[in-house]
């Protein structure tokens, strides 16, 4: 890993950072209406109290001075004040959500990558059989159905018909755990319909990745050398074959990060999980702009740093890339 | 004349596979139903017709909502809905991103750079947020979706388009067009423009499902309009007025079902298309 | 009792247009020691005959036939007892190495594996006899650690050929080891093949469609045509008395660097299809000595000289 490619990874990824300050700082002032009578929220003010409002945001001083002054908050992670949870910096509610976010997505990923990896290689392996269409099909048929859809049904079917599931929540409110086990199992109970939920509605594009480019590999020279040195089964198919078709869907998961990220707004709300994505959502719903700015950022934020460390992977996995 | 042989070499080579065909009869039936909608609904979706929550009948097939509503009659009205942002906002981003791509691809240089540059920073924002935050501002309704989807779905085709337009730039006959002195312009739009058609309507397919989903999706959330239904809007309804906890499934299932058909639909065709024209179909 | 007992070998792959008979009906025999060489131009059915013997043929099979390599019939074996005697009594040199090698593995990585596989030693001992068997083949054994991208063609057969020797294979079947290579390379591995092959007192069954190539590194020649053998014989003895019209053509297109005014003799025609071959001697729409039975029955495989066997109807000639 050259620091060459490194300066230039990062400085792209500060180039995203910044884009995203940018959008937030910007639109709420090309929208029409003064900000501050959003914070009011409707609620008429008087005149001095505007005055003073507007004192206190510093939209006197001219659009760089403010911008800049919106960049050294956030290097210092002062995001504001939240509207609906005034006082509650937005910093404090983030960071309160952000684990159980990242708790559910990185689960998820790992599954998702796990199973699509599973059902590919099969399909490849046994590619042009009825195994294989049927596995295409099915993994088709379930990619094009929506996830809150899908989050939906989970929810109605397992938590509120059959109950096997909590309705809400990260944990139980107010419970006391004799070990460090019963803890845990409370917290996976509450997690698993989301995770859950988030892998079905996208495992199956890392299997039909992982099955076109298996099937091409499965075709090449060194899959018979492998056969012929009398090597088992399994071993061709994962050591051999499967290794070397892993590339595109690791590039895949780099591209689909921005995307599969919203994912967790759907399922945290279905599932009043309180992650990051049930609080930009609430906080569009109840106009709470800092918060809905502080949110977008950390969004950005997460989905640069997996990119990272996707890329990071990318260079174990073929040695015939150098950067 | 050729382009009927063409044609029907094309339909040949597509009915060979169950599944785009399948693809084609579903969009098929629900553009008709669709358009249809005044005469094969039962009822005005507008009215209430029945008592409130009731649960599939002969009278009511797929039962009523929560203030009497015949489901089904919401339901093919909503379709109208859904299929028409579907494809505005497919058609916005095609041509966006065409012309990005095209611009992007033939001129090269420093607007390459910028253009691609753009092109990468909106690719790795994340989606849902971004449409988030626009559409909070803007505020909810038909155009904020039609936006908010069009400002952040362009980016792959803008990538693939320009890519051919690469290839074919450098191919003799866009040399041969120069060299007669045919303008930049010109070149773009003789030349250029009929070799990336290929991947223009093959995308255009996948471009559609990604609309109505993100369509259903946004408006689930509660950006929609709610005098305006669409299958998404339906189930923002169906959330929020209780349908869990009325146990009401028929009107949880069908909007769903109906995304889901119609987005697998395309799905099938859009990936026949592609095979078709032998292209390689970028993943979002 | 020679190792390697081939008869009446046929393998057929099935397609949508029919039954492609790329071998069909080959015999031949090899001994401990000594090397043959497959000749034959592209489609002959030499790399099926390979494939065949190391029961990798995909989209086809084995129709008939028996191979019988040290008392061990090889094609009635069970599969998994099959997989034992993979490599270790049989291996196999492919074709254009740097493509037969995993680009994700490195070289040791890939010889320890083949070792493993078998026998069970611990990675050190491995990587150690990886060291020693690349060493043997005139590579540096640090290089095992590359990966095989990093090594250049030549290197990369020559790796080839030391991960086939891994296991002692009584038997080693090269398919094309030099096609892909330069020809100052091609000569420097013929050499060391032949070098292996004395010392080690192996067998290798050389497969080429380059007749000088197996010149120097063949003890006996067979010559398939169309899915048949149509020659076998001692290397010295066919390349100067060849008896099969098609030999005399293959042997005759060979610009010779040391004569003038010999005109070069192609070869009319094309391969037949191997879904419907010739009738009779399949050679015959090409055979500048064609005769009326060559059309109509196919001739046998005869000894017409001491371990020189021709298919052909034409009486034994002077050459």
């Amino acid at each position: 890993m050259t620091a060459y490619w490194l300066i230039r990874r990062l400085t792209s990824s500060i180039l995203v950072l910044f884009a995203a300050l940018v959008i937030n700082f910007a639109i709420p002032r090309l929208m029409p209406g003064n900000p501050v009578d959003r914070f009011a929220g409707g609620v008429k003010l008087t005149l001095e109290a505007r005055q003073a409002l507007m004192e206190r945001f510093g939209l006197n001083a001219p659009v760089w001075e403010q911008f800049w002054r919106y960049l050294t908050n956030v290097l210092r992670g002062d995001f504001g004040l939240s509207f609906y949870y005034f006082p509650k910096p937005v910093w404090d509610a983030m960071m309160e959500a952000l684990p159980w976010t990242l708790l559910i997505l990185i689960t998820s990923l790992v599954l998702q990558v796990i199973i699509g990896y599973l059902l590919g290689a099969t399909a490849a392996w046994k590619a042009g059989t009825r195994t294989d269409s049927i596995l295409q099909t099915i993994s088709l048929a379930i990619l094009s159905a929506p996830l809150f859809w899908v989050a939906m049904v989970l929810f109605y079917v397992f938590s509120f018909q059959l109950g096997w599931f909590p309705f809400g929540g990260a944990y139980t409110a107010g419970a006391s755990y004799d070990t460090f086990a019963d803890q845990i199992l409370d917290v996976a109970r509450h997690a698993a319909l989301p995770i859950i939920s988030l892998t079905i509605a996208q495992y199956a594009v890392y299997q039909l990745i992982l099955r076109n480019t298996m099937v091409a590999v499965l075709k090449k020279q060194y899959i018979l050398t492998a056969e012929a040195k009398g090597l088992a089964e399994s071993q061709v198919k994962h050591r051999h074959a499967a290794r070397n078709a892993l590339l595109p869907m690791v590039t895949f998961l780099a591209l689909s990060l921005a995307v599969s990220i919203g994912g967790s707004v759907y399922v945290e709300s279905i599932f009043s999980y309180p992650g990051i994505g049930k609080l930009i959502y609430d906080s569009v719903m109840s106009r709470d702009y800092p918060l809905l700015q502080g949110c977008f950022f950390m969004f950005s934020l997460v989905v640069i740093v997996g990119n990272f460390v996707v890329d990071i992977a990318y260079l174990c996995l073929d040695p015939r890339i150098r950067y | 004349m050729l382009k009927k042989r063409r044609l029907a070499e094309f339909w040949q080579i597509y009915s060979q596979r169950q599944s785009a065909v399948f693809g084609l009869a579903v969009v098929a039936s629900f553009a008709v139903a669709v358009i249809l909608a005044p005469l094969i609904a039962p009822y005005d979706p507008g009215q209430k017709v029945g008592a409130a929550f009731e649960a599939p009948s002969w009278k009511h097939l797929m039962g009523t909502n929560d203030i009497g509503v015949d489901v089904l009659s919401e339901l093919i009205f909503a379709g109208r809905i859904s299929l028409t942002v579907g494809i505005i906002a497919a058609g916005i981003i095609t041509l966006a991103g065409s012309a990005v791509g095209i611009v992007s691809g033939y001129l090269g240089g420093v607007v390459d750079e910028v253009l691609m540059r753009i092109t990468d920073i909106v690719l790795t924002l994340p989606r849902l947020p971004l449409m988030l935050v626009m559409a909070a501002y803007l505020g909810a309704g038909m155009w904020t979706i039609i936006f908010v989807i069009s400002v952040v779905g362009w980016t792959s085709l803008a990538r693939q388009v320009r890519s051919q337009v690469l290839s074919v730039r450098e191919s003799t006959f866009v040399e041969a067009a120069r060299a007669i002195g045919a303008g930049n312009a010109h070149i773009m739009v003789n030349s250029i423009l009929p070799n990336i058609g290929g991947i223009i309507i093959a995308n255009g397919v996948m471009e559609i499902m990604f609309a109505i989903l993100t369509e259903a999706g946004l408006s689930f959330l509660g950006l929609g309009d709610p005098t305006h239904k669409s299958w998404g809007v339906m189930l923002y309804f169906a959330q929020i007025q209780g349908a869990f906890l009325r146990g009401a499934w028929w009107w949880i299932l069908p909007p769903g079902l109906c995304i889901a058909l119609f987005s697998c639909a395309c799905n099938f065709i859009g990936t026949a298309v592609n095979d078709l024209f032998g292209l390689k179909l970028g993943k979002r | 009792m020679p190792l390697l007992t081939v008869d009446n070998l046929r393998t057929y792959y099935f397609t949508q247009r029919g039954a492609i008979r790329a071998v069909d009906g080959v015999s031949f025999t090899v001994d401990k020691g000594q090397s043959l060489g497959i000749a034959g131009e592209s489609g002959c059915g030499k790399s099926t005959v390979a494939l065949s013997l190391m029961r990798l043929i995909k989209g086809g099979r084995v129709v008939e036939g028996s191979i019988i390599l040290d008392g061990l019939s090889l094609l009635e074996m069970p599969q998994r007892e099959f997989n034992h005697v993979r490599w270790r009594k049989i291996s196999l040199v492919p074709q254009a190495a740097m493509g037969a090698l995993n680009p994700v593995y490195r070289i040791g990585d890939q010889i320890v594996e083949a070792i493993r596989a078998h026998v069970r030693v611990s990675k050190p001992e491995a990587w150690a006899r990886a060291g020693e068997l690349l060493r043997q083949v005139e590579i540096d054994p640090s290089r095992a650690r590359n990966y095989p991208h990093e090594l250049s063609g030549g290197m990369c057969q020559r790796a080839m050929i030391a991960m086939a020797l891994a296991l002692n294979p009584d038997l080693v079947i090269a398919d094309e080891p030099t096609t892909a290579l330069d020809v100052v390379t091609q000569a420097q591995v013929l050499k060391l093949l032949r070098r292996l092959q004395r010392g080690l007192n192996l067998s290798v069954i050389f497969i080429s469609h380059d007749l000088s190539t197996l010149a120097q590194a063949s003890d006996r020649i067979a010559i398939m045509y169309a899915g048949k053998t149509v020659e076998i014989g001692d290397t010295l003895a066919l390349l100067r008395q060849p008896q099969h019209p098609y030999t005399r053509a293959l042997l005759g297109s060979f610009p010779d660097i040391k004569s003038t005014g010999r005109r070069i003799s192609a070869l009319p025609g094309s391969p037949p299809d191997l879904v419907a071959p010739p009738s009779g001697c399949r050679f015959h729409p090409r055979c500048p000595a064609v005769l009326g039975i060559c059309t109509i029955k196919e001739p046998a495989m005869t000894e017409v000289l001491p371990r020189h066997y021709v298919a052909c109807h034409l009486p034994s000639s002077k050459g």
